[in-house]
């Protein structure tokens, strides 16, 4: 799976994380209450101004105090009962009717029709999720002022807090009952959309030689069903006696189906099972990569050879040069039969060589500590497609093992070995035979994985996600569970964006201004690097200059008064667009459907981290929402 | 009493719009696609002339609900952007499945529009295809680019484009590539792409040209070629039949089939070449004419130089008395000595001194000149023709075929073949006397057929000329091999040196 | 004797101003007001007098531009006052969606009302108005008597020491007036502080103790109805049925004291009170028509004084 940007685990995140925020929201408030201090100070007097000020924050958390879970709990309930009746159900069947004609609009002789499936479900969940909680959200309370229940409701000892909360938790509890219903039927529709199986008669097999002697295996394709067939291989020992055997057919487009030999001679059949091994979920151990240079020297990046994505960076073949990763905490407990190895790599020719025979690659395990180093496989690459080999616990060497160490040339010319020269112990490599983690793997459970390209003038290029250990496998309901947990969470912001703004504007701006901040929220990276001044062209009034004239990006502002009010305006805007780009957080770390479509266990530190920064903006963004509701002259 | 009147009203509502469905049914019935053998039903009046202006969309599985109501609602423009967008990000970012996905996607939204088709269908055969390691995946995409394209056909079938591209691509893409033995040997085990199709005919040439009529067919049912030009779109199919018959060679093949194939291949040059073709001036061509009209010319040349002998003489020397004094001196001087400003007067001379026919005509005596003109008029047109048909010749370096087709019959040319194939298969495998002697007894037996009178010329043509430098490539491998070098008594020496290879 | 002082205004002014700050409407000015445990205290005026402005006030949902507003001695804008409080408007404000029995269960919620409390609250007052028989149907299918009445459900669920009402009696017919006085007066038996505003004076009569009156948002009058309203230079009698030749007599005793008999008759019942009697037959003798022939005897069914009258 390409990930392009890894997320850092919990405690690593929380502490600048929480700290952030607790200065952001900090400051906010001192600036807001510094700012209110001076405008009533300038209209009442100073004594006045402060009493007031006083007042306010004592008034804010003795509110705070007398939240009353009960009175929330009650409008919550009203919030609900308010939904429903609202007949907000009509989205459940847009719903519905988008999913009976998916499949129109979806690719059934796809190869990986797994990941096309689950990735288009994501998406209509979520879009429709996300614009139901946004109109629940948005008019309740903006009708609460236009039918003016909001009275009755103000004559109550009801605490603005409440209102806001109450409403927020409504909402949510009515949002998630339709989402968990949208996600079983999603579920289900996914399952069965790709479900399908084939047909094998005897009339498909053939018998083929096989390196024994005169043992004979069948050979054959299954019939085409969604434009793809599967390759079947009887071997000669489930030959000898066939009946009740199963067999697995050749993986196509991301899954198999196991194959069951019923009956004897002629009335023998083949009964073929659904589709198998086409919902995963992996829990990948990543490591750290490093890239080896032609000149055995460490560095972080490898050869660039002409991609526009630069994902992906290149060794040459038939050289030193490798790619490293360094793994920690492999504990033999968890790999009672090995490390189960995954890779990705990109390919690169500079001249076609052997066109019948993928480029040829070698799979070496190293000790960190002792330097030794052993090659366990060579492989025929495949590009774009995941190689999986077991590195086995008692490891026979494919090539002669080599005791090495890894140098860095620092900044200031002087080389690092990671093992001093003269502690490298060559007697390790002389043996017959290697133990997996009594010579690999370091007693902390370090090792490193290196992998080398052996065609001359070809090359192997990989990212660190590409080269993984399959520590095991989630189950892959739950997987998918936790990405409806994230859209949830998106769900639940949208809420509470929803009923905060609408607290204070009217339904119609309120949700232009959800709209808005989602907007800007899914665009966050792009936002930020445009207020920081990092992007091409240079900011707004810059770039609009530059249309108008027609230029192009490398002209030069002016060099008069126009150029600097340009430049001086646009720091200004740059600072507001920075503000913005703040008040909505970055929404693509909860659009993670693509892990479950690809196979993989979405991490719990993501998850903790999506949940954490939903929580960081829902406490200001409640603090907000009350503070509008209580300042707010109801009879106005 | 008003509570009945009103049920009533609504009973006869619905018997109205029950009895509606029938004549809706009838118009706006899809039309279905043959299953099993049956034939499918035309449908109703509406898919029948949807059939009838090539609109086609009306087979049931094809309708596209999600186009259709984007394209209701406008929004066909930024759903094309987006979805265009997502498209280069996917070929960035080499996520192949999601690409295709959105191809698909991106061609359901505009399936009238020829250029995305054609755009996307290349881009996945020529531009995805390659970024694969694996040949088979190549291949994989290879065909997917030809299966988009083909989609593209079935909405857009009177395309001439878009049914020329399907053919160009197979031919070229899988005939023609680095990868053309591991491809044409895939394609031929194809049954998902060919289907009932023999084995037989399993090959991109032929399967090419199978598009390449049907293009034809488009043209012939009479929907205009537009700038398409004629002589290259009508070469395209009998060049296909001369490849298909110089790859069963290359396979491997020398048996009558192959002199059949050849023979196949002149028949169809010698159609084509008897075609008629408009050129860019108006008039009409046949590739067939060009010595036709060239022995006219002569023939008129010389008659009308007859009929008042000597009066092309006396008309120059009345024009040089125009010439001023700089441009006689220019004119008369060797080209070779001339300078800038000379070289101009002397083409200003020369143009002052020209006579046409038709000049020369005009001033015949009065009892000639009826005869004259005649003459002078169907010398010019022979001219013309001749003129005209040369260039457009050469545009399809129509000549060399047409040697090439009968060359290649010849029971010599095709055992000459042979032994180069079986000459290098033994260098290959390291026998390099066998290898030697086969190539020399190909090469003598070239040397044979080449200087039969009906083959003059061939030596001179560049095509030719490559094939030979392509053969002697491994023949001078093999006399590295065992230390030799060409002799200047070499049988094909005159040949080796017009290909530059000495 | 000093009372407890529920509510008390002092100089309490409000201004609505427009988008730029400028003045538009002087709603109120300057008010000054004082209403005491245990009375019914009737804010009078003409429409845009400021009636409701003041009640708004009172109940927190205006913002004064100048003076206070103090209730139970605390400003208005105390939310905790809400406790004690009921607040009857003229329309019904309420959730159109739920119906009789959700809108007084959740109203009882947010007084946090123990659970049997509440459910004895929600069914005593839904039978207290009537609406048993609609307790399941949802508001927005109500006619206007419904709303009104279960907005002065929704107003005493949390068994208020103030209730504050804005037009009670206004758009009800004669009955639902006659029921809505009745609990008023039975409020404030109970020992009840009421603050009603009216135009309709008639009833603001019947049921206040003590009224104020306002104009363009000043207070012209304030004091209690009986003072305000005694006619100090005549004196009432109201005797039974008397024969005709007491009149005479009756003058002359009348002129010994030096006073002067304006006049004697027999009093006119209120039209209320003919209303209420003939509805009231109408309960208990269904199928009685009015008899064309009574008119043109002339002779009418005289009104009986001594039938229900409350006063």
């Amino acid at each position: 799976m390409v990930l392009e940007t890894q997320f850092p685990s919990l405690t690593e995140w929380f502490k600048p994380a929480a700290l952030a925020w607790i200065i952001r929201i900090g400051s906010f408030c001192l600036i807001a209450l510094a700012l209110g201090f001076l405008i009533t100070g300038v209209r009442m007097g100073p004594k006045r101004s402060w009493a007031i000020v006083k007042g306010a924050i004592k008034n804010a958390f003795s509110d705070l105090a007398h939240l009353s879970f009960k009175r929330i709990f009650a409008v919550a309930m009203l919030s609900f009962k308010e939904a429903i009746r609202r007949k907000i159900l009509i989205g459940f069947v847009v719903f519905i009717i988008v999913l009976l004609f998916a499949g129109m609009f979806l690719d059934p002789s796809s190869q990986d029709p797994a990941r096309l499936y689950i990735n288009f479900i994501f998406w209509v969940n979520n879009v429709l999720i996300l614009l139901l909680a946004l109109f629940i959200s948005s008019f309740s309370i903006p009708n609460d002022f236009k039918y003016k229940t909001i009275y009755t409701l103000a004559t109550k000892p009801v605490r603005s807090g409440e209102i806001v909360l109450g409403r927020i938790l409504g909402f949510t509890l009515m949002c998630s009952a339709m989402l968990i219903v949208m996600g079983v039927l999603s579920y289900g529709f996914v399952i069965r959309s790709v479900a399908h199986t084939h047909k094998l008669t005897s009339d498909d097999l053939r018998y083929v030689a096989t390196t024994q002697e005169g043992a004979q295996a069948l050979e054959g394709k299954t019939s085409t069903v969604k434009e793809h067939k599967h390759s079947v291989y009887l071997s000669p020992e489930i030959l000898k006696d066939p009946a009740g055997k199963t067999v697995m057919t050749e993986p196509t487009n991301g899954h198999t189906h196991q194959i069951t030999i019923v009956g004897q001679g002629k009335d023998r059949q083949y009964k073929l099972s659904g589709v198998k091994n086409m919902f995963t979920a992996r829990v990948p151990i990543y490591g750290n990569l490093r890239f080896r240079d032609t000149t055995n020297f460490d560095t972080n990046k490898g050869i660039n050879v002409g991609d526009e994505w630069e994902y992906r960076s290149f060794i040459q073949g038939n050289s030193p040069a490798a790619l490293i990763w360094l793994f920690k905490n492999i504990k033999q407990s968890s790999f009672p039969n090995g490390l189960p190895v995954e890779m990705t790599l990109g390919v690169f020719r500079t001249h076609k060589g052997n066109i019948e025979r993928g480029v040829m690659g070698g799979l070496a395990i190293r000790n960190p500590d002792t330097g030794l180093m052993v090659e366990t496989h060579l492989f025929e690459s495949v590009e774009f497609n995941t190689k999986r080999l077991l590195v086995p616990l008692k490891i026979k060497p494919a090539s002669r093992p080599q005791v090495i160490s890894s140098k860095t040339k620092l900044s200031n010319g002087n080389v690092v070995h990671d093992i001093p020269e003269n502690k490298l112990n060559q007697a390790y490599a002389q043996k017959a035979e290697f133990d997996l983690f009594k010579d690999l793997v370091t007693a902390d459970g370090r090792v490193e994985i290196w992998v080398r390209c052996l065609d001359p003038m070809q090359y192997f290029g990989a990212a660190e996600p590409d080269l993984y250990i399959r520590a095991y496998d989630a189950p892959f309901a739950l997987n998918f569970v936790k990405g409806f947990v994230c859209i949830w969470l998106e769900m639940f912001l949208i809420i509470v964006y929803g009923v905060t703004l609408s607290s204070l504007l009217s339904a119609p701006i309120a949700i232009l201004g959800t709209i808005f901040i989602m907007i800007t929220g899914v665009f966050h990276n792009y936002v930020l690097q445009l207020a920081n001044g990092l992007t091409e062209g240079g900011g707004v009034l810059e770039s609009m200059y530059r249309l108008l004239r027609q230029d192009n990006m490398i002209t030069e502002l002016p060099d008069n008064v126009l150029g600097d009010v340009i430049s001086m305006s646009d720091q200004v805007i740059n600072y507001i667009i920075g503000f913005v780009g703040y008040l909505a957080p970055d929404m693509n770390q909860f659009a993670n459907s693509e892990y479950v479509a690809s196979g993989f266990d979405i991490p719990w530190n993501l998850m903790t981290i999506d949940a954490l920064t939903a929580l960081a903006f829902f406490i200001p963004l409640y603090i907000f929402g009350y503070l509008c509701m209580k300042l707010r002259e109801i009879a106005a | 009493m008003n509570k009945n009147a009103s049920f009533r009203r609504k009973i006869i509502y619905v018997i109205i719009l029950a009895a509606l469905l029938y004549p809706m049914f009838l118009l706006s019935q899809p039309a279905s696609p043959g299953k099993d053998g049956q034939a499918g039903s035309p449908g109703g009046k509406l898919a029948q002339l949807r059939t009838q202006y090539g609109m086609d969309e009306s087979e049931l599985g094809d309708v596209d609900i999600i186009a259709t109501s984007f394209r209701l609602f406008g929004l066909t423009p930024i759903a094309d952007t987006i979805l265009w967008d997502a498209a280069n990000k996917y070929k960035m970012k080499k996520d192949w499945i999601s690409l295709a996905a959105t191809l698909k996607q991106l061609a359901r939204l505009m399936p009238r529009y020829e250029s995305v088709w054609r755009f996307q269908g290349w881009n996945l055969a020529y531009n995805v295809s390659t970024e694969f390691d694996d040949y088979r995946q190549r291949y994989h995409w290879v065909i997917e680019g030809l299966k988009f394209l083909e989609n593209g056909v079935k909405m857009n079938k009177k395309s001439i484009r878009l049914t020329w591209d399907v053919a160009w691509h197979t031919s070229q893409k899988i005939g023609k590539s680095d990868e053309r033995v591991q491809f044409r040997r895939m394609y031929k085990a194809d049954d998902d792409v060919h289907g009932s199709r023999p084995i037989e005919l399993r090959d991109c040439w032929l399967v090419g040209k199978e598009w390449y009529h049907k293009a034809e067919g488009i043209v012939a049912s009479g929907v205009p070629l537009g700038k398409i030009s004629e002589v290259l779109f009508y070469s395209n199919a009998p060049m296909n039949q001369m490849n298909y018959s110089d790859n069963l060679e290359k396979d491997g093949r020398f048996d009558e089939k192959v002199e059949r194939e050849w023979k196949k291949a002149q028949d169809e040059w010698t159609a084509f070449g008897n075609r008629e073709i408009p050129t860019s001036q108006g008039q009409i061509i046949r590739l067939n004419d060009q010595e036709f009209f060239a022995n006219q010319e002569k023939q008129l040349s010389r008659e009308l130089e007859e009929i008042q002998p000597g009066l092309r003489e006396e008309m120059i020397q009345q024009r040089r008395l125009k010439l001023t004094p700089e441009q006689a001196a220019a004119y008369d001087k060797n080209w070779v000595d001339r300078n800038a400003e000379e070289i101009n007067l002397a083409n200003e001379a020369e143009e002052i001194l020209n006579i046409t026919n038709m000049q020369l005509a005009e001033k015949m005596s009065a009892d000639r000149i009826e005869h004259g003109l005649e003459v002078a008029q169907k010398l010019d047109n022979a001219k013309e023709q001749s003129v005209w048909t040369d260039r457009y010749r050469d545009i399809v370096n129509f000549k060399y075929w047409r040697h090439r087709a009968a060359f290649e019959q010849l029971p010599d040319v095709i055992q000459a073949r042979k032994l180069i194939y079986e000459g290098k298969k033994a260098f290959q495998q390291g026998d390099l006397t066998v290898s030697k002697r086969d190539y020399d007894q190909a090469f003598a037996l070239i040397k044979k057929s080449k200087d039969l009178p009906q083959f003059a010329g061939l030596d001179d043509e560049d095509a030719f000329q490559l094939d030979f430098k392509a053969v002697m490539e491994t023949y001078m491998k093999i006399l590295e091999q065992r230390n030799e070098t060409l002799g200047d008594d070499f049988i094909l020496h005159d040949l080796w040196e017009k290909a530059g290879g000495l | 004797m000093e009372t407890d002082v529920i509510i008390e205004t002092r100089n309490l002014t409000k201004t609505y101003r427009d988008f730029w700050g400028r003045q538009k409407v002087r709603a109120l000015s300057a008010l000054d007001l004082k209403i005491y445990r245990g009375e019914i205290f009737g804010l009078l005026g003409p429409n845009g007098s400021g009636k409701t402005t003041t009640t708004k006030l009172l109940l927190g949902l205006l913002f004064p531009s100048s003076g206070e507003a103090l209730v139970f001695n605390n400003p208005a804008d105390d939310v905790s006052k809400n406790e004690r409080i009921g607040y009857l408007p003229e329309e019904s404000y309420l959730y159109k969606f739920l119906n009789a029995e959700e809108t007084l269960d959740f109203y009882g919620r947010l007084f946090r009302l123990p659970t049997n409390v509440r459910r004895q609250r929600v069914r005593d007052l839904i039978e207290m108005v009537g609406l048993g028989w609609a307790k399941r149907r949802q508001l927005k299918e109500y006619s206007k008597g419904m709303t009104r009445r279960i907005g002065l459900a929704q107003a005493l669920i949390n068994d208020p020491e103030l209730i504050i009402m804005d037009e009670p009696t206004t758009g009800l017919d004669p009955i639902g007036c006659r029921e809505m006085k009745d609990l008023i007066l039975d409020l404030k038996r109970q020992g009840k502080t009421i603050l009603m505003c009216s135009h309709l004076l008639a009833d603001v009569q019947d049921v206040c103790d003590r009224i104020g009156i306002l104009y363009q948002g000043e207070l012209k009058e304030m004091g209690r109805v009986s003072d305000l309203l005694q006619v100090r230079d005549v004196t009432d009698i109201q005797t039974t049925k008397l024969p005709p030749e007491a009149e005479a007599e009756i003058r002359r005793v009348v002129e010994r004291f030096g006073g002067q008999v304006k006049s004697y008759g027999a009093p006119s019942a209120s039209l209320e009170e003919l209303f209420l009697k003939v509805v009231e037959e109408g309960k208990t003798h269904p199928g009685k028509r009015y008899q064309a022939s009574e008119q043109a005897t002339g002779d009418s069914k005289p009104f009986e004084a001594n039938q229900k009258k409350e006063g």
